[in-house]
């Protein structure tokens, strides 16, 4: 318990911390939401004032992020100036496109990445270690953002997928299963593109933690007394080599609403990550922070998840050292 | 190179040419083979002790990985008894698996860390077929292991302890009542005390010279701890580059080394004289 409290007393210190240091960038960024009011002749200064001084921006830092963390403590993240509505209702909105597309690639990219990391590990130095291992090495070198473009360049010249939004424009007029068909149609290249670019990564990690556990002594001795194949992959190898993987899902999780911004704007997703550029260059100061704190979140809540799963997989994290007899 | 043939005694291990060669690189790499065991040759009677000596990287572990058919030797024999174990697969080789076992260097990383002493101690008999100790009750293998325990002078009650409670000399004892699980005939131990201080060397040297009393084991031992293999073994086959270079009784070889790589390993253990009193004093 002692441990799952330290976890979670260092959980909440870092989202204080980010949440300062948001508050703080953001201070020190230059330009604001009313600059380009402030050029248009037919708004006189008074009404910006006015306008600052009704969302609070007239403040002192110190006072608005006191404010800000009282209202946030009850789900409150303040008011896009830009779309003139709370902020949490609408990061909610964009967060469940943003959630559907980040989930159902990372559940393919983890259901590919593990049997795959495991196969190339056993048979290393294997035609198919060689060909995985030169095809992570060439994906894992190129930024997704190239991925992502060359993907849908191929995507619109040969329409294998519906490319742009979530739905069709006459997604209205659709039977339920043909508006699920359609939506699943919109989410296979931007999944694609994520799955692609993910496992790239996860399996180099598996494939690195089987190799070192079968290399183990324990394994060999387990050999030795006559353990099979099987018995040695799931009682020996894939529990411990579980450790770095089971971290790795930790930063999958967290990754879950930060994870696709990129993806999301190129392929006109319309989840988290096209809202947030948005308002980034708009400046929409609480829905930045917003945002940015939902990210915050999860990337939290998915390190303290891969947390709880080492200490409850891993017992040498729930022992003491070894007596020293 | 040294001929070994079959002595007038009934050797239980028999080893003869015994070849095995490593190729590193991958497809990035260029491919690059390297011998570790090139002409191996050396028996050991039932129930003695034969020291494989030689200094790092000369091919010892490479020869005991191969006895115990952890690794298929290249070329070469490897008899127990009147069948040769280098050329056995699958389960052709399972009979042989329980009749040798090892004990590795490394106590710390030869069991699996999440194991408690008893699941380490009762892992093999699980797997243990041939003996038809597979089908044991829950209880009966639970006193077997407590029965292990005691036989390498662990205390009973620590066996729902995780092994990561055990200290380094303890884990090694462990290691002992895990290969004793399936009743060996031939232990192959691999560097197995030296990662130990000298007060639990000499108490473990003096646990495995009981144990082969008790039971007529026959030990493989792998060292390049002169002072050790002079308190434990019978016979010294001193290995360099792969090759077995001088093979006879332990004062003989230690006495008299006639070549340059055994009289080496003397004047090493000669230099650690310190070492080798503090072993000899526990006789």
């Amino acid at each position: 318990m002692r441990y799952v409290g330290r976890r979670l007393l260092r959980a909440v210190l870092l989202l204080i911390g980010v949440s300062a240091l948001c508050f703080l960038f953001t201070e020190m960024a230059p330009g604001s939401f009313f600059d380009e009011m402030r050029l248009n002749p037919q708004i006189s200064p008074e009404t910006i004032a006015a306008l600052r001084s009704r969302y609070g921006l007239d403040q002192p830092i110190a006072v608005r992020y006191e404010r800000w963390i009282k209202a946030a403590l009850h789900a409150d993240l303040g008011y896009s100036i830009a779309y003139n509505t709370p902020v949490a209702p609408l990061l909610w909105s964009r967060a469940k496109n943003t959630l559907l597309l980040s989930s159902t690639a990372l559940l393919l990219t983890w259901i590919i990445s593990v049997p795959l990391g495991v196969w190339t590990a056993e048979k290393r130095d294997g035609p198919l270690d060689n060909l995985v291992t030169i095809a992570s090495s060439f994906l894992t070198s190129i930024p997704e953002l190239v991925i992502a473009v060359a993907l849908l360049a191929v995507a619109v010249r040969w329409h294998f997928f519906r490319v742009g939004g979530m739905t069709s424009a006459d997604f209205e007029d659709l039977s339920a299963l043909a508006q699920l068909r359609d939506v699943l149609l919109h989410l296979a290249l931007p999944t694609l593109i994520l799955v692609i670019c993910e496992t790239a990564v996860i399996v180099r990690h598996v494939r690195a933690s089987v190799l070192e556990v079968l290399q183990a002594p324990y394994v060999q001795a387990a050999r030795g007394y006559g353990a099979g194949r099987s018995r040695l992959l799931f009682r020996h190898v894939l529990p411990v080599a579980a450790n770095p993987a089971i971290s790795l899902f930790g930063f999958s999780l967290a990754g879950l609403i930060s994870g696709s911004l990129v993806v999301e704007v190129v392929c006109g997703w319309p989840g988290l990550g096209p809202l947030i550029l948005e308002a980034t260059l708009a400046r929409d100061l609480y829905l930045v922070i917003g945002g940015i704190m939902l990210s915050a979140l999860f990337m939290v809540g998915g390190n303290f998840a891969a947390d709880l799963l080492l200490f409850v997989s891993d017992p040498r994290i729930r022992t003491e050292p070894a007596d020293a007899t | 190179m040294i001929t070994t043939d079959r002595g007038a005694t009934e050797s239980f291990l028999f080893v003869k040419g015994l070849c095995k060669k490593y190729v590193r690189g991958s497809f990035w790499r260029k491919r690059v083979a390297i011998d570790a065991a090139a002409g191996v040759d050396f028996e050991i009677a039932a129930g003695r002790t034969l020291a494989l000596v030689g200094e790092s990287g000369s091919g010892k572990s490479t020869v005991a990985r191969c006895v115990t058919r952890l690794e298929k030797p290249d070329s070469g024999q490897v008899l127990i008894g009147e069948t040769d174990i280098a050329d056995l697969d699958g389960r052709e080789l399972a009979p042989f698996r329980s009749r040798i076992q090892m004990v590795f260097q490394d106590a710390v990383t030869s069991m699996n860390p999440s194991f408690s002493a008893q699941e380490v101690i009762e892992e093999p008999l699980l797997l243990d077929s041939t003996a038809g100790r597979a089908n044991l009750t829950r209880k009966n293998r639970s006193e077997l292991a407590a029965a292990l325990m005691e036989e390498v002078k662990l205390s009973p009650d620590w066996l729902r302890r995780s092994i990561l409670h055990f200290s380094g000399g303890q884990r090694q004892r462990l290691a002992l009542a895990r290969a004793l699980a399936l009743r060996p005939q031939l232990l192959v131990l691999d560097e197995a005390l030296s990662g130990l201080d000298l007060s639990t060397q000499a108490q473990i040297a003096n646990l495995l010279l009981d144990l082969q009393a008790a039971h007529g084991l026959t030990y493989l031992l792998i060292s390049h701890d002169l002072a050790l293999v002079a308190r434990l073994a019978d016979t010294i086959a001193v290995i360099s580059a792969g090759k077995t270079v001088e093979v006879g009784p332990t004062q003989q070889i230690i006495s008299s080394p006639r070549v340059a790589a055994t009289q080496q390993l003397v004047a090493s253990a000669e230099a650690s004289a310190s070492n080798l009193a503090a072993i000899m004093g526990t006789t």
